[in-house]
């Protein structure tokens, strides 16, 4: 009989943050201020406060001039200062060559061209590994595990620039890292500076169990960001400093969902619907009273409203979406209807109507960060300064979607409404795969596309006649959504790149990989929730394998679509479908997404 | 974003529009007593070279040259209006020399298929996405060759685990040249089910005389030959969707190389001016 194979379970401090976090270390780190007064037996011995410090956290040095983080990057960690101090670059920010991005260069006419004949014959097949430096910046390894990017001339950059200076005790880059939004701002090091690294996981942990951390980085967040956030959001941008300092202090930050969604999201996928929706957090319920305007901070929630035993889709919102507001307006207009007992012409009001409640459900898509605006607060500074067409627009209730049975109830028959534009059906396939999560989804409607394989073979000719993704994936009623990268408003598989080589392309956000920095780890390949990223074996020009010189292993790299953004005219594939089959859908733009699917 | 309903609308008026408008400039150049048949033959001639020129912007994906649902678009209605304009160049009658003949002949495989192509883009399209597995055509052979091996491995191991030779006769006399290769084009193509429904009740008639163990290997065939069934149908379809080019496409250059033999002759010959 075969033994079966055993290992030992994985488990979270297995690769720790950094290998060089001794006991003295640890201990010099829980000495500092932050930490020192840290209750801690909040933390359970399995999670002990020690175990994060030594896991989640590994101290790096700067020298005068690195660049500790940069503005656009997606971070995974929070810097606290020990020692020295660091800049913080204020807006307008550094130029993208000097901070080593260089823009991506399109290729010319000739060039486009030229890839008819020059595209090798051989799949996969690479140049050189040549590293090109930007302009402004170079690169330092000095021996150190951690390559740094250091501005060559930082007096000609402090004096172009507006700063501020962040000092020990100071925590900077928290936002990014809980919100896996993008760096704000970037930060050089003034001087040598002595900075502690904390990994979110570890931030989110020590978040959880201390009152005071928390409140200290939101704190941080209300004094930093908060302002600019409301002010973003189209029913504060009138208001005056003064409204929106009032609404900065009352507002109420909160977090649902798991921070690693697509871990639990993969391993969910087998399940039932009923079984995931379960899986889902409420953040508010159908029914309940309205005591808040909610703003998603960032990630995705599904609006949804009871139908006989189950939940339907009405509709998902993301970042910068609001959620409440109708049911806020009805009951403020009702509530000074009520206060007033005769209208303009005379006539009396009808008998006290009751306060309506939520109208429907909002539950997390994976992680949510969700800011609570008081219904009180919003009754007071922003009701008031909304016009008639303000309030009647941003008061649309959702309503059940089209082909089922709408509740009897007045209000709903009276209130303008959202006109959905997609059947239930596809948007429930879209929630249920979080497809929702793509700005350049590729779909394909199957009762047009003629299986000729323009797309594949356009996509090949603009990658060295590589195909970047496949003409296959799940489908629902006649349409697809094929394998391609989705260039995700959360690219989760960005989480854990030890190289940084799957980054964001500026300005237009594309999510891309440096093939030069890319050492074949396939974290990324296995974190896409959608199975979008290949792991390659390349070639040289005669298309033998490269090889590792110590191992003789071949040489990895992770590919997958880049939206052509080096080719002239934009995304290949879909301009090479003679069917109007496919297209690169922006999944938050509902109404153009509606279009197209009803064409 | 227009819908496909309005766009068909709109093109296809313009283009009657633009047919009607040919019609009378026919007729009028034929009252002024010039020769219509030079402006409708070289208008014919230009049309035709813009239309090839679809072929050579599908290869030119990677210039901005207007996305290929455009060209296509183009390319359909300025083929109506093509039409059109050759019935008027041979006056709407058969052509009477040998090469315009087979000029003609030409032109009537390249509008013919296209037409047929453009029926079977969007009728068969729609008819494959019934199927509820994608398969690249190019990848059938070797799928059903899997089934066939699979197929063949249930024969084998009925005859070993049952003693009877049911199952594995069955196979060499009905199934064998099923699963030979693709099969059934025509009868997919109709939208027709009966070879396969023939088949069934022929695997249902033979497994009335079946124990059940037997019976749990005649299950396993019958989901193969099922399988088997929706591969056809894929290659059948798919076939002739790739298929409908490698008419159009040679029949449109051979009849360029003929249109421009002919365009010599008449000005060798004919009394043009």
């Amino acid at each position: 009989m075969v033994e079966a194979v055993t290992i030992q379970r994985p488990r979270r401090w297995d690769s720790p943050f950094s290998d060089q976090m001794g006991n003295a270390e640890v201990e010099r780190v829980l000495s500092l201020e932050l930490f020192r007064d840290m209750d801690r037996d909040r933390f359970p011995d399995t999670l002990s406060l020690a175990g994060i410090i030594s896991n989640d956290t590994r101290v790096v040095n700067f020298q005068d001039g690195d660049i500790v983080m940069r503005e656009g990057d997606y971070g995974n960690s929070a810097f606290l200062v020990i020692q020295g101090q660091v800049r913080v670059v204020l807006p307008p920010g550094l130029s993208e060559t000097m901070l080593g991005r260089a823009p991506t260069a399109k290729k010319s006419l000739m060039q486009a061209v030229a890839q008819l004949w020059r595209n090798p014959p051989y799949a996969e097949v690479r140049d050189s590994y040549a590293t090109v430096g930007g302009q402004g910046t170079a690169s330092r390894a000095d021996g150190d595990p951690q390559a740094r990017i250091f501005l060559q001339d930082v007096p000609a950059v402090l004096n172009e620039h507006r700063t501020a200076t962040i000092g020990p005790g100071d925590m900077f880059g928290e936002i990014a890292a809980l919100g896996r939004t993008q760096r704000t701002a970037t930060v050089i090091s003034d001087g040598p500076s002595e900075l502690l690294e904390i990994r979110w996981q570890g931030l989110r942990d020590i978040r959880r169990r201390v009152d005071d951390f928390r409140k200290h980085v939101d704190r941080l967040y209300r004094e930093r960001s908060l302002a600019s956030h409301l002010q973003a959001t189209p029913m504060f941008q009138h208001l005056d400093e003064d409204a929106i300092s009032h609404i900065v202090d009352e507002t109420l930050f909160e977090t649902y969902g798991d921070f690693d969604w697509h871990t639990q999201y993969q391993r969910s996928r087998d399940k039932s619907f009923a079984q995931r929706l379960a899986g889902e957090p409420v953040i508010v319920a159908e029914g309940d009273y309205p005591d808040g305007l909610l703003l998603v901070r960032a990630g995705f929630a599904r609006v949804s409203q009871i139908i006989n035993n189950g939940n339907q889709t009405l509709r998902y919102i993301g970042r910068g979406a609001v959620f409440g507001m109708a049911e806020i307006i009805h009951n403020w207009r009702q509530d000074h209807a009520d206060r007033e007992p005769t209208n303009s012409t005379g006539e009396e009001h009808s008998p006290v109507a009751e306060t309506m409640p939520l109208q429907a459900t909002l539950r997390a898509l994976g992680y949510v960060d969700i800011l609570r605006v008081p219904t009180t607060v919003i009754e007071k500074y922003v009701l008031p300064t909304l016009s008639q067409e303000e309030l009647s627009q941003y008061g649309l209730l959702d309503r059940p979607l089209a082909g089922t049975k709408e509740p009897e109830n007045d209000r709903h028959a009276k209130a303008p409404t959202i006109e959905p534009t997609i059947e239930p059906g596809m948007l429930e396939f879209l929630v249920e795969h979080r497809y929702i999560n793509g700005t350049a989804t590729m779909l394909v409607d199957m009762d047009r596309c003629v299986r000729c394989d323009e797309c594949v073979t356009a996509c090949a000719r603009a990658h060295d006649n590589n195909p970047r993704f496949n003409r296959h994936g799940r489908r629902h009623d006649h349409y697809m959504v094929a394998n391609a990268c989705m260039h995700c408003m959360d690219p989760v598989c960005m989480i854990g790149c030890p190289t940084g080589a799957i980054h964001r392309a500026s300005p237009g956000g594309q999510v891309v990989i440096n093939d030069s920095t890319c050492i074949g780890c396939a974290t990324c390949a296995n974190s896409c929730p959608y199975d979008n990223i290949r792991m390659v074996e390349v070639r040289d020009g005669q298309g033998m394998l490269i090889r590792d010189t110590v191992t003789n292993a071949p040489i990895i790299k992770a590919t997958k679509c880049d939206l052509c953004l080096d080719q002239l005219g934009g995304p290949a594939c879909q301009r090479a479908c003679p069917h109007d089959a496919l297209k690169r859908a922006d999944m938050q733009d509902l109404p153009d997404l509606g279009k197209w699917l009803n064409r | 974003m227009i819908t496909f309903a309005r766009r068909r609308w709109r093109n296809g008026v313009l283009t009657v529009a633009a047919g009607v408008g040919l019609i009378a400039w026919h007729a009028a150049y034929d009252v002024s007593l010039y020769q219509p048949a030079y402006l409708t033959g070289w208008l014919l001639l230009v049309l035709v070279l813009f239309l090839a020129l679809y072929n050579g912007r599908k290869k030119l994906s990677m210039v901005p040259l207007g996305t290929a649902a455009a060209w296509l678009q183009w390319h359909i209605y300025l083929g109506f209006l093509a039409v059109l304009i050759f019935a008027m160049h041979v006056q709407w009658s058969i052509p009477n020399g040998m090469l315009e003949r087979i000029l003609a002949l030409f032109f009537v495989a390249v509008a013919g298929s296209g037409l047929i192509g453009l029926y079977i883009s969007r009728r068969y399209a729609r008819m494959l996405t019934r199927q509820t597995e994608e398969v690249v055509l190019e990848r059938i052979p070797r799928f059903i060759a899997e089934l066939r091996a699979q197929a063949e491995a249930v024969v084998l191991e009925s005859a070993v685990d049952t003693g009877s030779s049911s199952i594995a006769d069955y196979y060499s006399s009905h199934l064998a040249d099923f699963f030979a290769g693709p099969r059934n084009m025509w009868l997919h193509l109709q939208g027709s089910r009966r070879a396969s429904f023939a088949l069934m009740a022929d695997l249902d008639v033979m497994m009335r005389y079946l124990d059940d163990k037997e019976m749990v290997y005649a299950d396993r065939m019958r989901h193969l030959v099922e399988r088997k069934d929706q591969l056809d149908y894929a290659h059948a379809l798919q076939s002739v969707l790739k298929g409908w080019l490698f008419v159009h496409i040679p029949a449109t250059y051979g009849m360029i190389l003929l249109a421009l033999v002919h365009l010599l002759l008449v000005y060798a010959f004919g009394s043009a001016r």
